[in-house]
């Protein structure tokens, strides 16, 4: 069979970065082509090249025997279409004017309607269902990405492009995803999809192309990985030290709550001893954010009590919370961590900019430079870096950033919320050994919330399960089970432990 | 490798620059072509027309950098300049009524943060409201007309006096703007200031005071205003309800032609001031050169267009 989509020597540079290097690929009609690798790898920018939103520096796309030139109404007419990683709606129309979006139907007077009526056929053939009435502004994440994947489908594209289409999915809608995908493909159409979810890849793949460092390893049958392999392939490292725990739990108490209560999350006793790593698990919006939130006096305590080294402390705002060494590192870094345009030496110091003011305020930008710099150093980061700008790091080098800044004063406790969001797996690794040296070091606790149930169980020493904004579980670390957790998760299996 | 290296170093010097660049070569020009360009006289006569402009501007520059916007400097210039104009006239002393008056710019400006950072009013719309209120209550307290009176000697110095050969509106810019440099550039609070206008939740979960530093942009900003009124009715020998508007539109330009060089996409002060000159010596040397006010209008407004363009396209390439 002859390739419809072939990529020949495709190179990207930017200034300072190869972002791809001679990548050589053909894609298939009728096949489902994932491609895999680390954050940074080059997948995004290679999708972007083909579906024309991005110029290569060097190297030709051939579709259908003719050499493509770039340009996005170009891809279109050539066929391509894409599901991007960011977003592409406008907030306040409702899906019917995001999804026709350039195509409106009527001749002169855009009539939605007709709209309206093609798009009810197209949800019904397809099994996906979203409210067209509402802006999508309104909309979960979740509802938002089948939008997108609508207005892909409704193009009827021959070559499919899909960058990260599950993230914000749930386990239904990622099966009605698949069956339209492995349909598609029935009907001839070449679907390339990126994924960070191994287990999607060999669900769904037929090939696989792995990049690493903006170079590809190779394209493979599935037929022919199994998930170390594939792994190996992307990281070049072993899948033991994939969560290396080191930390040692001491039976000295940090933290300790009793009958805490916020308007979203009652939490009947709750400790944290050095050195531990207390894991939360529950779903999205089970009050784990919430939680933490508390804590750190972003919200509202209602009544209980919270007492740090058996003190009783309150808690009325982040700068409480930080004199007393509880320090938050948030969910989506980019938005509620980081200062994006400035460099890595602003972000560190910013909280503890008086250690480096000296008359008026003025500050010592020589003593704040040594002070980020033992804090980098303490998460491993290349101080090379310390005046680079922190958007033009990877996840992994941000999220070090974010650890780095809660270096500069004695930490007492971590409060992190997803800490490895959208981080690849060689750099979840590096954190994860960075968290268990500093715990070591400084006797810290942790308090981590993560939906990435693996990781909660090789990395806690306790878990605690939310549920509508109740612990309904509680268990050690010889009490782990996956099956359990998810049982608590979803169905509140004890839920007699803390009525509220 | 080293030379290539040396090239990118140039380029890069040069794109940082390129307002800074702009303006010696319209210097340079102004010079060839008028020989009276390039004297003192001719130059503290430039200072001195931009130094009202400069402390609003350096003002605004703080608010700018904050996040906030402030609409209102122009029309309290005006005010507080009719204020203090109307206390001299009333036989408070001097000292006392500029005292008097800057309390009040502090005052107004404290409202515009209680708007902005407590009621969540956006400073764009807030402090167009405040606007028209500081320009209505100018023409109130001087029923539409201009206020003249012989101002005594110690409050004409503040605009008509020297410092050796310096008129003291240049030395108050000068101490503005290097007081407003170290604030924003060398100080803890400047840097915090920053932080909030870069991304106001992630400072928050910084442990900043969010609410206080966005008070403390538009109270400066209206400190800086106020300064302005004050010098600017020492300098005219009278108080005018509509004077100082000009001030927001040129002092907004002078920020955001700042906003293209030394820290590019950032208001900063060295940009501003670069801006202010620029506006200073435009108008000066259209002016030399004979060419009518109208279209020295015309000019300035293509050229601060023309620098945000080039902003613009320098942060599209800078990525």
């Amino acid at each position: 069979m002859e390739p419809i989509l072939r990529v020949i020597n495709l190179e990207k540079i930017y200034p300072g970065v190869v972002a791809l290097k001679k990548v050589n690929i053909d894609f298939y009609p009728g096949e489902i082509h994932a491609i895999v690798g680390e954050n940074g790898a080059g997948k995004s920018t290679l999708v972007e090249i083909i579906s024309g939103s991005i110029k290569p520096t060097g190297g030709k796309i051939i579709i259908d025997g003719k050499e493509f030139h770039g340009g996005v109404r170009e891809a279109l007419q050539h066929g391509i279409a894409i599901v991007h990683q960011e977003r592409a709606l406008v907030p306040s129309f409702n899906p019917v004017q995001n999804i026709y979006l350039g195509y409106e139907k009527g001749r002169i007077f855009v009539d939605d309607n007709q709209a309206l009526r093609e798009l009810k056929k197209l949800m019904e053939d397809t099994g996906i269902h979203v409210n067209l009435r509402i802006p999508v502004k309104k909309m979960g994440e979740g509802e938002k990405q089948l939008v997108e994947i609508l207005r892909l489908l409704r193009l009827r594209p021959k070559i499919m492009i899909l960058d990260e289409p599950t993230a914000s999915l749930s386990k239904d809608e990622i099966k009605v995803l698949f069956s339209i995908l492995r349909k598609s493909k029935k009907q001839g159409v070449s679907v390339v999809i990126i994924t960070h979810h191994l287990e999607e890849v060999f669900e769904i793949a037929d090939r696989v192309t792995v990049l690493r460092n903006g170079k590809k390893v190779a394209t493979k049958s599935i037929n022919d990985l199994d998930e170390d392999t594939l792994i190996n392939m992307m990281i070049e490292q072993d899948i033991e030290a994939r969560y290396p725990k080191t930390n040692v739990p001491s039976s000295e108490e940090i933290l300790k709550l009793e009958k805490f209560r916020t308007p979203d999350v009652y939490v009947e006793e709750f400790e944290v001893h050095k050195g531990e790593i207390v894991g939360l698990a529950g779903l999205v919006g089970s009050g784990r954010t919430e939680f933490l939130e508390a804590l750190y006096g972003i919200r509202r305590k209602l009544d209980g009590k919270m007492y740090l080294f058996g003190k009783e402390i309150s808690i009325r705002s982040p700068y409480d919370a930080i004199k007393k060494g509880i320090f938050l590192i948030p969910e989506d870094r980019n938005r509620k961590s980081l200062f994006l345009r400035f460099n890595v030496r602003y972000n560190i110091t910013i909280s503890f900019l008086h250690k480096f003011a000296r008359f008026f305020g003025l500050l010592n930008f020589g003593s704040e430079k040594r002070g980020a710099i033992n804090a980098l150093k303490l998460v491993r980061f290349d101080i090379n870096r310390l005046e680079d700008k922190v958007k033009n790091l990877s996840g992994g080098n941000k999220q070090k950033v974010s650890l780095g800044r809660w270096l500069l004063e004695k930490p007492v406790l971590y409060l992190m919320d997803e800490p490895t969001q959208g981080i690849d797996v060689g750099a979840k690794s590096e954190f994860f050994q960075v968290m268990c040296s500093i715990m070591n070091q400084f006797g810290v606790g942790v308090i981590l919330v993560s939906s990435d149930l693996p990781e909660l169980i090789a990395m806690s020493d306790k878990i605690y399960v939310f549920r509508n904004g109740m612990v309904v579980d509680k268990l050690n670390r010889e009490e782990f089970s996956s099956k359990r957790i998810l049982n608590s998760m979803l169905m509140g299996k004890n839920q007699v432990l803390n009525e509220r | 490798m080293i030379k290539s290296h040396r090239i990118k170093v140039f380029w890069y010097a040069l794109e940082k620059y390129y307002t800074f660049f702009v303006l010696l070569i319209l210097i340079l020009i102004f010079s060839i072509i008028s020989p009276m360009f390039l004297t003192i006289r001719n130059i503290i006569n430039v200072l001195r027309q931009i130094s009202m402009l400069t402390m609003v501007a350096a003002g605004l520059t703080i608010c700018r950098a904050a996040g906030e916007m402030d609409l209102s400097v122009g029309a309290l210039a005006g005010f507080t300049g009719v204020v203090v104009a109307k206390l001299i006239v009333a036989g408070v002393n001097p000292l006392i009524s500029v005292l008097l008056t800057l309390l009040l710019g502090i005052t107004f400006g404290f409202l515009n943060g209680i708007l902005v950072a407590i009621l969540g009013v956006p400073s764009l719309i807030a402090t167009l409201g405040t606007l028209s209120i500081a320009r209505g209550a100018a023409l109130t307290t001087t029923n539409g007309k201009a206020i003249y009176s012989d101002f005594p000697s110690g409050f004409a110095f503040i605009g008509e006096g020297y410092l050796g050969i310096i008129p003291f509106p240049v030395v108050i810019m000068t101490i503005v703007v290097v007081i407003t440099y170290l604030l924003l550039e060398r100080s803890k609070l400047g840097r915090h200031l920053y932080a909030v206008g870069e991304n106001m939740m992630a400072a928050r979960l910084a442990g900043l005071p969010v609410t206080f530093y966005r008070i403390l942009a538009m109270v400066l900003s209206s400190f800086m205003a106020s300064i302005a009124g004050i010098v600017l009715v020492a300098r005219l020998g009278s108080g005018q309800p509509t004077a100082g508007g000009e001030y927001l539109m040129e002092g907004l330009g002078a920020v955001f032609i700042g906003m293209t060089t030394f820290k590019p996409g950032q208001a900063n002060t060295m940009g501003t001031l670069t801006g202010a000159l620029l506006i200073g010596i435009i108008a000066n040397g259209l002016l030399l050169l004979g060419i009518s006010t109208y279209i020295q209008e015309i000019i300035k407004g293509a050229i601060m267009i023309a620098a945000v363009i080039a902003a613009v396209y320098k942060e599209e390439i800078n990525i």
